[in-house]
């Protein structure tokens, strides 16, 4: 059994045995058509290889033992030369659920969504009831934003499964995806908009960030005095920060607002009706108003809670566990977000993507020891990423002992050119290492990331220590733009930092 | 032990042949360091009453300053506790917010003498500066605290006097550490007074968790910064404050301590001010009564990486023995403790890593420190009082509140931590420490203190110990003290200095290990006017007191 990207299964489970079997061959061919079907039921699939490859020579019209020879790539985990070989099975049998199915499984496992799509949705067409191809589709939508879909068909197998975990998890990051979407369109149209301050301060209380929030709040009430559920907020808002009474005058403002004119607010009317699913809908238009994708992403988010809800009321499971860790370490909890990851693994032990996610919850905690650890014995267990590599180097590097940082560094960047973060690190590591004319480039490199100067201020120091005064003062320069830009900005967070009593 | 008698060194020539460079210059394998905690059995009961509230209000995680100072000159230095008060009061409401002066009465036995010195002080106290700024041969005592700072003048009696108002020092804003050096090279002591932040105890913002009800000390971010004060001293008992004079008043920072040397070898000291989550400062004395703050051109502002760090506790002394201060910071678990070497002419390189204090240090987090030979080996070592600043840390991030305190042993150049072999084992919210030989046995004993719980007294009992002197400066022409005189014995180079660590401070002379040495074939002073004095043929393992001039 094999696990999709999106979380469903993939079962592979029709080999085409007995074609020759039947036919007039040669005792050789069945004999050996037998010998394959024996190590692909003993799940030997790359020593079924060369003999289904030498029965697809001999009997080349045979699209079953192509598909077999598919098969056994795929199962072998060779999925660049299981597609030609599907794709060979697919223009003589074009609706061959297993061949669509695996041919989307095998774009997946090479992260390629994106064209894993049409062969699956085909599969689903084929066959409506089939959990794997739609389960596999639904996360190659996610994988290529299209949240709708996704949880169009998570909604589906929600429907028929609903003691699956990996469903209702997938449902409620689709709905969430979906809401952020909106979000960032909203801002994208009208970032002055008084429905993404209300947005905005949403995801302020999810940070538990209520003094920001409570400005955002307060913004939008300025436009948008008769906003349904603003005043509500505000009164939660002032409720967690312990003003009791004056979040009592904020609801009683709230249940005073005329309701809402359901020919002009659709949206709002089906949100305050509990209508989420239409709600969640966005009218069709070529651009969606402000207020329309304001109430998508309400509408989202609730669904996204009811999936998760329904998440939470099954046992404990890897999902459950995935999701308060990513909610932990949004809300800045790393050390919450290292013990979910750890529970998920005692559940699913050994899992890379898991494993993964442990050490880089490890990292964001500061435990560079424990990341380091974590992330050199996944290393040694599964297929190296840059990721894994970059934890190890940069913890390495953090705990100043950056000559064996960087191997690790240097991994990163060959399998990702664009992980920025490993030139800041390795580059970082080389000065420390007295090497500097070598650091330069990749302190060069990573200026993209500097949002608080310190990149700058490394890469002056580079260039002071090799001569470059004018670079050196260019550099220096800059270091200092940035920190009084961040101090203005600091300036205008803290004249929003204030909580005040309802007007 | 008592110090040997006055003794005024002649500059007769010596036989001992002993060659000049050899102390602190071989990278030998250093000597055990080793101690032993006795400030129960020493009579000292002292607990740092920080007054921690539900409201977290960042003064109570900040204070604990120590002064080691022979108060009443009968050559045994005693201790200084500065401490907490009621809050919001701010109010010493009751005797155990006394600050606490004990009397060093010989034998590792103290006594509380606070009330009949008169020093128990008022006000939410946080650092201590003694140092004799009257030149009168007493040293005297400042105790910087939460908007309010009190100057006790020794009166010789065994008594102090709060000429605060008298010597025309403010209080009023949030004043951690202090010092005292001779910034104008007049003879008279200056203050330098360091202020962390705005804060009063209406500050209510809520940091932490609340649905979870988990609140903590809020963010240095949150807390806008103040500048030093500078006060000269006009010599007849008062000051006059010549911050915006000197240049200093548009230097706003979050500032936690402060060292004083020369770093350019200008003849003039200079001032390093850490900052917590801030760049630290470094102000170059330009000799004409004002500085210029230099750090970042310097290189001692930030670490190699560019990133602010919480800057605690600071020494500004000569780790490498190239005769050029260095800067070695206190700061927290995972920022390291870093360490500049001066590599001359005005610039500093990051040398956290090269002398591995970096992974030595990486998991701690540090307030008071001490750069001192404690094994005598002629390699400066380093005590570090340890704790997290947040006690709800653990909630939130792979650190430890309570620590042990540290020390790393300086091994030629490179530090090694040792704590575990030397017998620093108690695990508390360490702050300030201040460094003196309280038995005169020539090692190098520490006081540090703790949130909460009792101060401890580290005797130095390493077994192996090298030989020593101790030099205990008498300035004529320049501060009584001394303060300022940088003194050089071979390789290793000293500045006499009362400031130390975290706001604390140690009056105690100024103390060098030998290693084998017994007899110190040429001891240099300069003597902060510029006057060189020189002496030979020193015999090691004394307590020796050098008059200027003479």
């Amino acid at each position: 059994m094999r696990q999709g990207r999106g979380g469903a299964v993939i079962l592979p489970t029709l080999f085409f045995f007995g074609l020759i079997a039947g036919r007039a061959q040669s005792g050789d061919l069945a004999q050996k058509s037998e010998q394959a079907r024996q190590l692909m039921a003993a799940g030997k699939f790359e020593a079924a290889i060369p003999i289904y490859k030498e029965l697809v020579k001999a009997l080349p019209q045979e699209t079953g033992l192509l598909l077999d020879l598919a098969m056994a790539q795929h199962m072998a985990g060779h999925e660049a030369e299981s597609i030609p070989n599907f794709e060979a099975v697919l223009k003589v049998q074009p609706s061959a659920v297993p061949a669509l199915i695996s041919l989307g499984a095998a774009r997946v496992a090479l992260g390629q969504p994106q064209q894993a799509i049409a062969p699956l949705e085909k599969a689903v067409a084929a066959d409506p009831a089939n959990r794997d191809a739609r389960g596999m589709l639904a996360g190659a939508c996610m994988e290529t934003g299209r949240f709708e879909q996704a949880a169009e068909h998570y909604r589906k197998l929600t429907s028929t499964t609903p003691d699956d975990a990996r469903l209702w998890y997938g449902l409620g990051m689709s709905y969430q995806s979906i809401a952020t979407s909106a979000l960032d369109r909203l801002q994208q149209s009208d970032s002055q908009s008084p429905y993404l301050a209300a947005l905005v301060a949403g995801t302020r209380v999810q940070r538990r960030q209520y003094r920001s929030a409570f400005f955002f709040y307060r913004e939008t009430l300025k436009q948008l005095p008769n906003l349904h559920g603003i005043h509500a907020a505000l009164a939660d808002v002032y409720r967690k920060t312990g003003h009791v009474d004056w979040a009592e005058e904020e609801e009683a403002k709230e249940r005073a607002l005329p309701p809402a004119d359901c020919r002009a607010h659709a949206a709002e009317c089906q949100f305050l009706a509990g209508k989420d699913l239409d709600a969640a809908k966005l009218p069709r238009t070529a651009k969606p108003s402000p207020e329309a994708l304001f109430w998508q992403a309400k509408a989202a988010n609730e669904l996204a809670f009811q999936a998760f809800f329904r998440l939470g009321q099954l046992p404990a499971s890897v999902e459950l566990h995935r999701l308060r860790a990513e909610i932990a370490r949004y809300q800045n909890q790393p050390l919450e977000s290292v013990k979910e990851w750890r529970a998920a693994l005692a559940i699913r032990p050994n899992d890379p993507q898991l494993e993964q996610e442990l050490a880089a919850a490890l990292f964001m905690a500061g435990d560079y020891r424990a990341a380091l650890d974590q992330a050199t014995a996944t290393l040694q267990a599964a297929r190296p990423t840059a990721e894994l590599n970059f934890v190890a180097g940069d913890s390495l590097v953090r705990l100043e002992e950056p000559e064996k940082g960087m191997p690790y560094l240097r991994a990163a960047l060959a399998a990702d050119p664009k992980l920025l973060a490993a030139d800041a690190s390795l580059g970082l590591a080389l000065s420390r290492l007295g090497k500097t004319s070598e650091a330069i480039p990749h302190l060069e490199k990573a200026l993209a990331l500097d949002d608080d100067g310190s990149l700058h201020y490394q890469l002056a120091r580079a260039y002071q220590a090799t001569g470059s005064q004018e670079k050196a003062r260019t550099a220096m320069a800059a270091y200092q733009e940035i920190l009084k830009k961040n101090q203005e900005l600091k300036e205008e967070v803290a004249r929003e930092a204030q909580i005040e009593p309802p007007k | 032990m008592k110090p040997p008698a006055y003794f005024v060194a002649c500059a007769a020539v010596t036989l001992a042949l002993l060659a000049a460079g050899i102390v602190g210059n071989a990278a030998a394998p250093a000597s055990a360091i080793r101690f032993r905690e006795i400030a129960a059995q020493a009579g000292i009961s002292f607990v740092l009453e920080n007054h921690p509230t539900p409201e977290k209000h960042l003064i109570e995680t900040i204070p604990g300053g120590v002064a080691v100072l022979d108060y009443d000159g009968d050559g045994r230095p005693d201790i200084y506790f500065a401490n907490g008060a009621d809050i919001p009061s701010l109010e010493k409401s009751s005797p155990k917010y006394w600050n606490r002066l004990y009397r060093n009465e010989g034998n590792w036995k103290f006594r509380d003498v606070t009330e009949e010195a008169g020093v128990a002080g008022a006000g939410y106290s946080m650092g201590v500066a003694a140092a004799d700024y009257d030149n009168d041969g007493r040293p005297d005592l400042f105790v910087a605290g939460v908007n309010r700072n009190t100057l006790y003048h020794n009166l010789g009696n065994g008594r102090f006097e709060d000429v605060t108002a008298k010597a025309g020092i403010r209080s009023g804003e949030w004043a951690v550490a202090a010092g005292w050096f001779d910034y104008d090279r007049d003879g008279n002591l200056d203050l330098w007074v360091v202020h962390y932040a705005k804060w009063s105890p209406s500050f209510d913002r809520y940091c932490g968790d609340a649905t979870r009800g988990v609140r903590i000390y809020c963010h240095p971010k949150y807390f806008e910064g103040l500048a030093s004060t500078l006060y000269r001293n006009r010599g007849d008992g008062t000051f006059e404050d010549v911050t915006a004079r000197a240049g200093l008043a548009r230097y706003v920072g979050r500032g936690m301590s402060l060292g004083f040397a020369d770093y350019d070898q200008d003849g003039y000291p200079d001032v390093f001010v850490t900052n917590d989550n801030m760049p630290n400062f470094l102000f170059h004395n330009k000799g004409d009564g004002t500085f210029e703050e230099v750090a970042l051109a310097a290189g001692t502002s930030l670490r190699d990486d560019g990133k602010p760090i919480s800057s605690m506790g600071t020494e500004f002394k000569d780790y490498d023995n190239d005769g050029l201060p260095d800067i070695v910071v206190t700061a927290l678990a995972g920022e390291t403790f870093p360490v500049f070497r001066n590599r001359g002419k005005g610039s500093f390189v990051d040398a956290t890593y090269a002398s591995r204090m970096g992974p030595a240090s990486v998991k701690h987090s540090g307030w008071g420190l001490g750069l001192f030979d404690f094994n005598n080996d002629g390699w400066k070592d380093l005590f570090t009082a340890n704790s997290h600043v947040n006690d709800r840390v653990e909630a939130f991030e792979a650190a430890t509140y309570r620590e042990a305190n540290a020390v790393f042993a300086n091994e030629g150049g490179t530090f090694r931590d040792v704590s575990a072999e030397a017998g620093l084992a108690a695990v508390k919210a360490h702050r300030g420490a201040a460094f003196a030989d309280f038995d005169g046995d020539g090692r190098i004993d520490a006081v540090v203190s703790a949130l909460g719980e009792p101060a401890e007294l580290w005797q130095n009992v390493s077994p192996e110990a090298g030989h020593w002197i101790v030099l205990r400066l008498q300035g004529v022409k320049d501060n009584r003290d001394g303060i300022g005189a940088r003194i050089r014995i071979g390789s290793q180079v000293n500045e006499m200095t009362t400031t130390v660590g975290y706001a604390s401070s140690a009056d105690s002379g100024v103390h060098f290990g030998l290693g084998k040495l017994t007899t110190i074939p040429k001891i240099e002073i300069r003597w902060p006017g510029g006057a060189v004095q020189t002496l030979t043929g020193v015999a090691a393992d004394q307590v020796l007191t050098v008059k200027q001039g003479k």
